[in-house]
């Protein structure tokens, strides 16, 4: 999956669909926003979710940010990584760093969401 | 690979590293009965193996370890502790020796009233004292702390709800609040409703009229406000939070601000804490232990921590003090027993020595030292609300931010010239936010003082950045590592 | 004012340059109406000769354990402070600090709570203690919470034998949410474990003081398995000095440990400023509350300290913060990293073997008076309960005019214990103390004796 495949929500996460399944992470934007990243709350697999939940929490030294599912569905698979090493998603926000795999409701639309230029003007604005 | 926080170079070794079998710091009398059998007295099954690994060492050597330790300390005695909304003042000697004496630090806690009518009428006076000073019915010094101050005026805030027929669901906070106030009313059951501030930094009174509801418990304030402005549409405020059942409790970290200019109870507040540890100089300690007496109106009078200290002129009993515990609707305890009770004496102590002039003479001049203050510093840092401050003001480092050096590097480098830091990154509506907060016991030349050394930072930033990001040199340690410190924890010596 | 340095020149120059013509003006946000009315009523200004008449008078109002044999205790104890801890406690770079927001600027005040840390983790076993809290009561409730988030249960026992004023803070922090208190009974003197079945289910937390309020030793073993079938977290309130001798709350299971950390190093002090201590399993970490400090280092490498995991607090997470605690009892935390340093491993041992022994010593001396038996016949550590022919009301007052205070009656906080006093001993009492007691107890109690 390349750039080209990558969604972006208003409230920076990003995430790539294949087949059923969303991968799902934290911008580059956001991750240079909030700093070292030392703990991510490793999602539950299993956890049902509709569009705006709360999917789980990065911190930062000093922070605290909210990650939201930007679609309905089920986590199947939270970053284990991460928990070792939450600073990979400062490193590789879009590759190592992902943070969740949600498998998506039947007929899900994610035309709503931004690409990757039209997240790019977003930031600048 | 070996964790350089365990084997690396130290500034001061841990009392852990010092310690040394075989000694002790401390002799025990001899004891003069039989020793017990501890596997007989207590169950063999129910003793450890091994003594605690607790450290050895001389008398000495305790003493130089803590000395040197205290040396790395930055004090209020040293220089001027301008941090917003913490009121770093001066803490007079007197009233640590008069919490010292032997008639209050002696005194325990189940003596009979008629044994301490010292410690129960220093306890009934304070009470009455800070009721007077706050314009407020009733106060009791029972919570320790500011934030169980503010637990306990929520719950009686929702016990006079329940009362009224409904809880209600919902405090309203505005976006400047201390992180305590939502973290309290979330304790106490309700639901934080943050507001935006107006452009001037207060309260925008058609915020509120629209935010408010029948649900609305209670608007939960700091007056003046944590920008260091006094909201002078109190009147309004309180007409729409009483308007619909609501309370109006006034968070009392600033009040400083306002000792003998302003009573908060006569600006329609219902229930306040107070920080003793703020406004009634009794020392910080490093963290505690504070003391958040809890004040209100009439109407919340039933509801106060139990027990509550009362009068009887007429010495019923024999004498003329003692505790009521017939409160069947008080919220009940919030210490175990009647609060920190030596950093009340020393409150009591500040408040007599001071009289009413006094009192008034502190806040004229904290609010004289915040004013004079900005005033000086608004040439070199951005002042996002001008106008005259009560007690403090808060500047942004923006324009600094710009030539790369942000706020937080600003407090550091204040660190290298000898001051310590103003408040940082609060209140969260400004960026970048220096808060400061001068108090009374500043002199004029120290003012000055500090305003050469920000503008001193304000040059290096501009013309020599690196020194000022690089800071601190001049303390013990320079800048540490604090991602390292969440990200592989070590919270406890000898443990990983 | 002693306190201000401005004069009234100073004054005149500083409003000045602000460009005001007056102190007044200053408060001109202030309504007017607000403004006018007030004139405070309240006493002074005193000289400090004044002040010090008054409040030596006010201190001599009050009789204190110097003047009186006392075996008052039932949770705040009467131990020596040695000089060295008051002596630290009252170095102005320690006291006159404030929260070590500038950690570079304060790693005395970070070093000695990490110490403090260390300290309450090797009593108490468990990986990982916080900087304090307000007293062994608010840091009982406050572990309650914690229990409730990680389990997302929502009811609580509490052993009915853990101390009254524990118990009453532990409601008012739950007061305002959906939970359920169930209080377990007791037999002999200590919780009752064939009644614990019964109320296992949803439980999140077990609550246990032991030793307890009677200064009995608890079957933590059986509640610690029960607990562990049921998967409900058993948080001990324990006395640190017992854990000198008795086995560590880590050896039982249970998650969270707290207590009440006055006896180490602070006076009695009319009960406050007191020192709440809270200890967990490491995996609970992220839940605690209040501030957590942590090793790291410099960027030249050297070791320093730093408040870590802050994203936990109200200062940043806010309404979501794991507690409300801010301020917390920092210079009684260090007062007490230092008496467990001056001690040290043995001292403190000693300490905790003298009070065992002088209490048992005692327990003997007073159970052999005639019209006096012990209630209860568990081990017990530091005080423990004796029943009286006679009420207890009347045994401490005739005592009292003889200078001995012979304990806490009962009676004013469990029903059905008129009769019974409470007794405590440290290592202050003398051998004489504890018979003068025993020989007061007999002329007040025995048909021939005095009243």
């Amino acid at each position: 999956m390349g750039e080209k495949d990558r969604l972006f929500t208003e409230t920076h996460e990003w995430f790539s669909v294949e087949s059923d399944v969303a991968t799902l992470g934290l911008t580059d934007y956001a991750q240079g926003e909030l700093g070292d990243i030392v703990f991510v709350e490793l999602p539950e697999a299993g956890r049902s979710l509709a569009a705006g939940d709360v999917l789980t929490t990065v911190e930062s030294v000093k922070s605290v940010s909210e990650l939201y599912a930007p679609v309905e569905g089920e986590i199947i698979e939270g970053n284990a990584a991460l928990e070792d090493d939450p600073s990979v998603i400062n490193s590789d926000p879009y590759g190592k760093g992902w943070i969740a795999k949600l498998k998506l409701a039947p007929g899900t639309d994610v035309s709503r969401f931004m690409t990757t230029e039209q997240y790019e003007t977003h930031i600048k604005g | 690979m070996s964790d350089p926080r365990k084997n690396g170079q130290t500034v001061e070794p841990t009392v852990f590293e010092l310690s040394h079998p075989g000694r002790s710091g401390y002799r025990l009398p001899a004891l003069d009965v039989p020793p017990a059998d501890l596997a007989e007295v207590l169950g063999a099954s129910n003793l450890r193996s091994t003594p605690p690994e607790l450290p050895e060492l001389s008398e000495p050597e305790v003493v130089r370890h803590f000395t040197r330790l205290a040396e790395m300390n930055f004090h209020v005695d040293r220089a001027m502790y301008p941090l917003g909304s913490c009121t770093m003042k001066y803490n007079p000697r007197i009233n640590e020796e008069m919490a010292g004496l032997p008639g209050f630090t002696g005194v325990h806690p189940e003596t009979t009233a008629a044994e301490c009518q010292g410690a129960i009428s220093l306890i009934y006076n304070l009470g009455r004292m800070l009721a007077e000073i706050s314009g407020m019915d009733h106060v009791s010094i029972q919570p320790p702390a500011g934030a169980s101050g503010e637990l306990a005026g929520m719950l009686m805030v929702r016990a006079y709800q329940a009362d009224q027929g409904n809880p209600r669901s919902k405090v309203i906070v505005p976006d400047t609040a201390h992180g305590t106030n939502p973290a309290s009313l979330t304790l106490a059951g309700y639901e934080a409703v943050e507001i935006p501030s107006g452009p001037d930094g207060r309260i925008d009174v058609q915020v509120l009229a629209a935010a408010v509801d029948e649900e609305t418990a209670a608007f939960m304030i700091t007056n003046p406000n944590t920008l260091g402005v006094f909201e002078s549409r109190i009147a309004d405020i309180a007409e729409i939070v009483h308007g619909v059942g609501g309370l109006l409790y006034l968070d009392g970290a600033n009040l400083n601000a306002s000792l003998g200019v302003v009573r908060p109870g006569d600006a329609g507040f219902d229930v306040m804490h107070f920080n003793l540890h703020k406004t009634f100089a009794t020392p910080h300690g490093g963290g505690g232990p504070g003391s958040g007496p809890v004040g209100v109106k009439s109407l919340l009078a039933d509801y106060l921590p139990c027990p509550v200290a009362r009068r009887d002129e007429r010495k019923a009993l024999g004498f003329e003090y003692d505790f009521d515990y017939d409160r069947p609707k008080s919220i009940g305890k919030v210490h175990a027993v009647y609060g920190n009770f030596l950093v009340a004496v020393k409150a009591y102590a500040y408040i007599l020595t001071l009289g009413p002039q006094g009192l008034r003479r502190v806040a004229e001049n904290a609010v004289l030292n915040a004013n004079y203050l900005q005033k000086k510093l608004e040439p070199f840092f951005e002042l996002p609300f001008p106008g005259l401050c009560q007690h403090e003001f808060v500047l942004s480092a923006s324009r600094q931010k710009e030539q790369g050096v942000r706020a937080l590097d600003v407090a550091k480098r204040l660190l290298d010239y000898g001051l310590h830091s103003p408040t940082v990154y609060f209140p969260l509506v400004v960026k970048e936010a220096l808060m400061i907060e001068p108090t009374e016991t500043e002199s004029r030349a120290s003012l000055d003082r500090f305003v050469d050394v920000m503008k001193a930072i304000a040059e290096e930033s501009a013309s020599s950045p690196e020194l000022v990001t690089g800071a601190p040199t001049g303390t013990p340690v320079s800048r540490l590592d604090e991602s390292l410190a969440a990200k592989e924890l070590d919270v406890a010596w000898g443990k990983t | 004012m002693p306190y201000v340095p401005n004069t009234d020149r100073d004054r005149e120059e500083m409003l000045r340059e602000i460009g005001v013509g007056s102190v007044e003006e200053l408060f001109a946000a202030v309504p007017k109406g607000l403004r006018e009315s007030v004139e405070l009523d309240v006493p002074g200004p005193l000289s400090e000769a004044e002040l010090v008449r008054h409040m030596k008078r006010l201190a001599s109002m009050n009789r204190t354990t110097d003047d009186v044999v006392s075996f008052l205790g039932g949770g705040v104890y009467d131990h020596t402070v040695p000089a060295v801890v008051r002596y630290v406690m009252g170095m102005p770079q320690f006291y006159t600090a404030y929260t070590p927001y500038q950690a570079e600027a304060s790693q005395g005040t970070l070093q000695s709570i990490y110490e403090f840390q260390s300290l309450i983790c090797r009593l108490t076993g468990l990986g990982v203690a916080n900087a304090s809290m307000y007293d062994g009561a608010s840091a009982a409730a406050e572990a309650c919470l914690m229990a409730l988030a990680i389990t997302r249960r929502n009811k609580i026992l509490v052993a009915g034998t853990a101390g009254p004023s524990l118990r009453a803070v532990v409601a008012t922090y739950l007061e305002a949410s959906d939970i359920e208190i169930v209080e377990l009974p007791e037999t002999c003197g200590v919780t009752d474990v064939s009644a614990v079945d019964a109320h296992l289910e949803g439980a999140a937390v077990l609550l246990v003081q032991h030793p307890n309020f009677f200064g009995l030793l608890e079957p933590v073993d059986e509640l610690s398995v029960k607990c562990a079938d049921a998967g409900v977290l058993l948080v001990a309130s324990v006395d640190p000095l017992s854990l000198a001798v008795l086995k560590p709350p880590s050896d039982y299971g249970a998650a969270i440990a707290v207590g009440e950390g006055q006896s180490l190093g602070s006076p009695v002090g009319y009960g406050g400023p007191l020192l709440g201590f809270m200890a967990a399993d490491k995996k609970y970490l992220r839940r605690m509350p209040g501030r957590i400090i942590g090793a790291t280092t410099d960027t030249m490498g050297r070791r320093g300290f730093v408040m870590t995991l802050q994203t936990r607090e109200q200062h940043i997470r806010r309404a979501k913060a794991t507690s409300n605690i801010c301020t917390n009892e920092g210079l009684v935390a260090l007062g007490a990293a230092v008496h467990l340093s001056l001690l040290g491993k043995n001292g403190f041992r000693e300490l905790a073997l003298q009070v065992t022994s002088k209490a048992h010593y005692a327990a003997l001396a007073l159970s052999a008076v005639a019209g006096v038996d012990l209630r209860f016949e568990g081990p017990f550590f530091r005080e423990f309960v004796i029943d009286l022919s006679v009420p207890a009301r009347r045994v401490k007052e005739e005592l009292g005019r003889v200078g001995i205070w012979p304990g806490i009656s009962c009676g004013c906080y469990y029903d059905g214990m008129e009769n019974s006093l409470l007794v405590s001993v440290t290592e202050r009492h003398t051998r004489e103390d504890i018979d003068s007691l025993a020989s007061g107890l007999e002329a007040v109690i025995s048909p021939g004796g005095s009243s």
